[in-house]
């Protein structure tokens, strides 16, 4: 299960993150995503979304608030983790 | 090779959003200079602190950056000036490094000075936002945190100066220890100049480094932090409402009114004063000195040329204030996070809300925060649609055309319609910003995607004293630019439009016979299609130094008309122009202005940024053709 896919105000265990072509745009792309701590085994929560479209989308990871457009979240493998009542 | 008479270079490192800046500004105040690193222009601020202890140092507020391991220009700039790569004021490289550090996000913000330390410099970490910390019911036990880091901490709360001396203090002890470590290294030959040589860094961070740092960090913060919370009550509660699809949506737009409601009506009593004080200046000039050339050189040209924009000053302070209120509180990357997709669409990227959003201001800051797109092709996009946003010197344009053509009414019983113009051009601005980049789309690489990655901070009281040197460094740019260009070129109007003087006999108003007059009437058959007189035209030309300088001539030039009648000379110039012109020239001139690249300035960025002059020239030709036909189709409609 892709990130992007998670539903808003649901949890995901961050499984991969993608690698990408080395020297590729999406491999600095990544590298930025496991620095900001979208590591293995780390909790993510899907907390907001763009009007209209559901793109970008922000997420909660490590107490940070982050805002990815899609494309970028399709990066993250991720297992459900649960559905949170809001 | 340190210079004896410099004083020690500080630098302040740290994530984005840990609070660099406020500190910055706490320390130096009003002592700051911006200017650029040299080589690139990316925007660098340094100053000098007050003295403390009778010792006083220059800091220099690096880009923020989340990791050693760069991947845009301003974060390359950081690490740079950290390894020594890029030297400043002859000095290799900072002697001490402040680390900023989020005490109420250290998970976040702690990776980079553990990376720091890789560069043996004396490092001082400053633990900002004690009080959001507090907000989020963290205990953190300082002194621990200091045994793990073996760095000194400092605890900071920089929005209210909480914390400032102290970090003073511990700068010098720091300095003072630094220097005695070089002295006894530099008995020993090899090791003497470390501090002087650049400093190879690993290059890029593998998958299995940037775990391993987390673990660091974990194990570092273990019984650091007590009773963690992973949630700022307050900001969540305010994003429920702010990022709601349409509750937030809608929050914008009336965020937006407001502030050009704000900026068009609360402006005005404040202009009029400065007005009244102009007009009383220049008639008891007249009064009471010797009538003659100096007199009216003064009068006529400096106080009416420079007077007409000065008039414009409170509201450039009201817009800068909401642009860095906006900031400051965190509201900013929100909108961009609403306006993300819209951006996409157009083939922009939320990164290149910040340059669009700066060139409200001024396009030259926009086109050089640029910079900070990492893709080559979205930079030059935003690079060419920039100055298409209404900047602040379209202001004083906008405003003179907008009171003298529109006629006042109340919309929907409430909104001012001079305040609901000033918004229409605000939004065509922006509209054709994203119809041009949209164009572009069409010619460049197909398969190319635009990124997105923005952090949305916790929400902030703005802090007057940060907010208030922000406007500070604006309104001396401005009076720098009024004391300078626009005095220089109201006093060439001025003598361009009074000589050669009118020949015995004459009919017409001297104007007429004037250098101005000729030139006037000589461009006049490019632009009257368009509506435009010769006053216009005569105006343009100057107005290529900056657009608010059309104002000041046009000034110049209907004072110079008038010399001889006293009552035409006792009008404003919103009554003048009101009476020589047609609605359709007004609203004619509005549109030129919505498009023409009137401003040389910007030019020059545009050629020094991407190193070519076929951009400037590009983006100077189409803003031309443009501004053309929408004059031409205002006028035509309107006549």
């Amino acid at each position: 299960m892709k990130l992007a896919d998670i539903e808003i105000g649901s949890t995901a265990i961050v499984k991969s993150v993608a690698d990408g072509v080395s020297g590729s745009a999406a491999e600095a792309m990544s590298r930025r995503l496991m620095e900001l701590g979208f590591l293995p085994g780390c909790q993510v929560e899907v907390v907001h979304e763009a009007p209209f479209s559901k793109n970008p989308r922000s997420y909660l990871i490590r107490g940070m608030h982050i805002a990815l457009r899609n494309a970028e979240a399709n990066l993250i493998e991720v297992d459900f983790n649960g559905s949170k009542s809001v | 090779m340190i210079a004896h008479a410099q004083l020690p270079l500080i630098a302040l490192a740290g994530s984005p959003n840990a609070g660099k800046s406020v500190l910055f500004n706490a320390l130096t105040g009003l002592h700051q200079k911006v200017g650029n690193y040299p080589g690139v222009t990316v925007e660098r601020k340094t100053g000098n602190s007050k003295p403390w202890n009778g010792k006083t140092y220059t800091f220099i507020d690096l880009p923020g950056t989340y990791s050693l391991d760069p991947i845009s220009v301003d974060e390359k700039i950081a690490v740079d000036v950290l390894t020594g790569q890029l030297s400043l004021d002859d000095q290799s490289r900072p002697q001490v490094v402040v680390a900023v550090v989020d005490a109420s996000n250290l998970e976040r913000t702690l990776g980079l000075v553990l990376e720091l330390k890789s560069l043996k410099l004396p490092i001082v970490v400053a633990l900002n936002m004690m009080d959001l910390a507090q907000r989020r019911h963290l205990k953190i036990n300082v002194s621990k945190l200091q045994s793990r880091l073996g760095l000194p901490v400092v605890s900071l709360i920089a929005t209210k100066g909480d914390g400032v001396e102290l970090l003073l203090t511990q700068i010098e002890k720091t300095l003072s220890q630094s220097t005695l470590n070089l002295a006894s290294n530099s008995v020993d030959s090899q090791t003497g100049n470390t501090l002087e040589r650049p400093i190879q860094l690993v290059g890029a961070h593998s998958k299995e480094m940037i775990t391993s740092r987390f673990q660091d960090i974990d194990n570092l913060l273990k019984d650091v932090v007590l009773e963690a919370s992973t949630k700022d009550l307050l900001t969540w509660k305010i994003d429920r409402i702010v990022l709601h699809p349409i509750a937030g949506s809608i929050l914008l737009l009336g965020i937006l009114m407001v502030m050009f409601q704000a900026v068009f009506t609360w402006a005005g009593p404040l202009a009029d004063g400065i007005e009244f004080a102009l007009t009383f200046l220049n008639d008891q000039l007249k009064v009471q000195l010797p009538a003659g050339f100096l007199t009216d050189l003064l009068t006529d040209g400096v106080i009416a040329g420079v007077g007409s924009v000065l008039v414009f000053l409170p509201q450039i302070i009201l817009l800068f204030f909401f642009i860095n209120i906006l900031e400051a509180s965190g509201y900013m990357t929100r909108a961009a996070f609403i306006l993300d997709r819209f951006m996409n669409l157009c083939g922009l990227q939320g990164r290149s809300f910040v340059p669009l959003l700066s060139s409200f201001a001024c396009a030259i800051p926009g086109v050089m925060a640029t910079r900070s797109i990492r893709s080559e092709r979205d930079r030059l996009v935003t690079m060419m649609v920039a100055p298409l946003i209404t900047c602040s010197a379209r202001l004083p344009v906008y405003t003179l055309l907008i009171s003298a053509f529109v006629p006042v009414t109340l919309v929907w019983g409430f909104v001012d319609s001079r305040a609901l113009t000033m918004m229409f051009l605000f939004a065509i601005s922006l509209v054709s910003a994203f119809a041009v980049a949209l164009v572009t789309k069409f010619f460049g690489d197909k398969k190319h995607v635009s990124t997105f990655m923005l952090e949305l901070p916790s929400y902030r009281m703005p802090q007057w004293s940060y907010i208030g040197t922000a406007i500070w460094l604006r309104v001396k740019a401005f009076l720098q630019r009024a004391g300078t260009i626009i005095l220089a070129s109201s006093i060439a109007i001025w003598i361009l439009s009074t000589y050669p003087k009118a020949p015995e006999g004459a009919t017409e108003p001297g104007i007429t016979y004037s250098f101005a007059g000729k030139i006037g009437t000589s461009l006049e058959p490019l632009v009257s299609p368009i509506g435009f007189d010769w006053r216009i035209a005569t105006s343009l030309i100057p107005g290529l130094a900056a657009r608010e300088v059309m104002v000041s001539s046009l000034a110049t030039v209907f004072a110079v008309e008038a010399s001889a009648d006293e009552e035409a000379q006792a009008k404003s110039l919103e009554e003048k122009v009101k009476l020589a012109w047609p609605a359709a020239t007004g609203f004619a001139l509005i549109a030129w202005y919505v498009f023409a690249p009137q401003c040389l300035s910007t030019i020059a960025t545009v050629k020094r940024e991407t190193g070519r002059w076929k951009w400037a020239l590009i983006l100077t030709g189409y803003m031309f053709a443009l501004a053309w036909i929408a004059a031409y189709v205002t006028f035509k409609i309107f006549s």
